[in-house]
């Protein structure tokens, strides 16, 4: 995996508003239901749809990460960490 | 006791030695319900055979699962797919059987001996440009380009292409990892866009004056199968692009192995042994590491009954240290004979390139090994591409001593 040199900071309230839309246009997910601990398996996704999320996550956010973070990581919080641990941006949690 | 630790096939300890991994799995869970890959995962030589020869295991649709990717993306990448088309290793269609036998057509247009001072050629210039030298890099000095300008030279491409096309190469094989990421895909198509251009031209060239010469030779097959242009061209592209990485990553490993082992370089250097040498590096330290397959219909794995659609990861790697079938396994025996090893699969998708590659390893690992003197690692560690379904040298220093 490639990290870009300089690490955006990211904020948790962006990621997930953006994942909240996402899920509803893509799956008709009521936005309230996404939160940081809800696990992705129980909005039915497959391994299809995670490996568009994280491509659209990279468009979103100017990053690049696993095709596999949101097959791997079983929610919002899991991917946050992996994010920040793989130096991938800096997270700051903002709620 | 501790359950099996179910591995991440995508976890770098994993790269940097599955053969640990595997000889676990197999003693403890030959039938290994691996959650990461959703998939089973297979370890013994006896599983393993038997799902590559079964007629409802079937090669991983890849053709329609990128377009499905592609489909929810809402993108199309039309000259990424000519290739997945091309790669006969992904089709279990009637039309699989036709590609096949263009392609060994190909490849065995003269008797497979007659390619030897072509493979012989290539090697000594290669070797030429490292004599004198102190340390180089094994793998991009050597066993990186020399399948690239054999296949390119049978072929008939005129050298000043090689570069251009060895980028336009470089990397597809990452199209057999578990995951893609869809700005892989992105890159991989532009580079298809390359390569095809410049195999179209020479296409277009050979037609109007044919010369003695592979793309000649596949010009004239395709006639008689019916294969238009465009699908030739992606075939010729396919046909540089499987023949180039594997047998780089089959040199590579193999120098490796005997640089670190004792007694492969004398059994490689001694003509009466290479062949036998050179068949059990394949089997200790083969490039592909699995063969996907799903069932096409309810059916057995090895004795567990399975609904349709489950997926089989076939790890040829562990199947080859398989201690029921080579005892001893992970000990080098030239002529230790055993059962066939899979470094070059097995069943309808066996690799159709196996002979031309086996000689080509024979005569560079030989010439290698008797024309550079004695020859050491200088790095500890070794550092392998990320890719997932083939062991593949990044780099290997070298020094002469």
């Amino acid at each position: 995996m490639t990290s870009t040199p300089t690490r955006p900071k990211l904020r948790t309230t962006a990621i997930k508003a953006w994942l909240a839309g996402h899920l509803h246009d893509v799956l008709g997910i009521p936005t309230e239901q996404i939160t940081a601990d809800a696990t992705f398996e129980t909005f039915g996704l497959d391994s299809v749809d995670g490996v568009v999320m994280a491509s659209e996550l990279e468009t979103a956010f100017g990053i690049e990460v696993d095709p596999a973070l949101f097959l791997r990581n079983p929610t919002l919080e899991a991917v946050f960490q992996e994010l920040q641990d793989e130096g991938i941006a800096d997270i700051e949690h903002d709620g | 006791m501790a359950p099996t630790r179910s591995f991440d096939p995508r976890d770098p300890e994993f790269r940097t030695d599955p053969h640990r991994f595997f000889a676990r799995l197999r003693r403890e869970d030959p039938l290994h319900w691996n959650p990461h890959l959703k998939a089973y995962a297979l370890t013994r030589h006896r599983d393993v055979f038997q799902v590559l020869r079964h007629p409802h295991f079937l090669a991983t649709p890849m053709r329609a699962n990128t377009a499905t990717l592609l489909r929810r993306s809402g993108r199309s990448l039309p000259t990424l797919d000519r290739l997945i088309e091309a790669a006969v290793l992904f089709d279990s269609t009637p039309g699989h059987r036709e590609a096949r036998r263009m392609l060994v057509a190909t490849l065995n247009m003269r008797p497979l001996g007659e390619y030897a001072p072509l493979m012989a050629d290539v090697t000594d210039r290669l070797i030429d440009a490292l004599r004198g030298r102190p340390s180089f890099d094994a793998v991009s000095d050597f066993a990186d380009p020399l399948p690239v300008h054999v296949i390119h030279r049978v072929l008939g491409i005129p050298e000043e292409l090689f570069d251009t096309l060895r980028a336009a190469t470089w990397g597809l094989d990452g199209l057999f990892n578990y995951v893609k990421a869809i700005r892989e895909l992105v890159a991989w198509d532009a580079q298809c866009r390359t390569g095809f251009a410049v195999i179209d031209d020479l296409v277009r060239q050979r037609r109007a004056a044919p010369r003695e010469d592979g793309i000649t030779r596949m010009i004239a097959l395709a006639a008689q199968d019916g294969i238009d242009h465009e699908r030739l061209v992606a075939r010729i592209f396919f046909l540089i692009m499987v023949a180039s990485d594997t047998t780089s990553a089959t040199i590579g490993n193999a120098i490796a192995l005997a640089l670190a082992t004792p007694g492969i370089v004398d059994a490689i250097t001694d003509p009466a042994t290479t062949a036998a040498a050179v068949e059990e590096l394949l089997r200790l330290e083969g490039t592909a590491l699995f063969a996907a397959r799903y069932a096409d219909r309810d059916t057995e794995l090895a004795g567990l009954a399975v609904p349709e659609g489950t997926v089989a990861y076939c790890y040829l790697a562990a199947a080859n240290r398989d201690p029921e079938a080579y005892p001893d396994p992970d000990r080098f025996v030239a002529g230790r004979g055993g059962p066939p090893h899979f470094a070059f699969g097995d069943g309808i998708h066996a690799c159709i390139g196996a002979s031309f590659a086996r000689l080509e390893a024979r005569i560079a690992l030989h010439a290698f090994f008797t024309r550079l003197g004695p020859l050491r690692r200088v790095e500890a560690g070794t550092s392998w591409l990320p890719l997932d379904a083939f062991r593949h040298l990044a780099r290997l220093p070298v020094a002469v001593d």
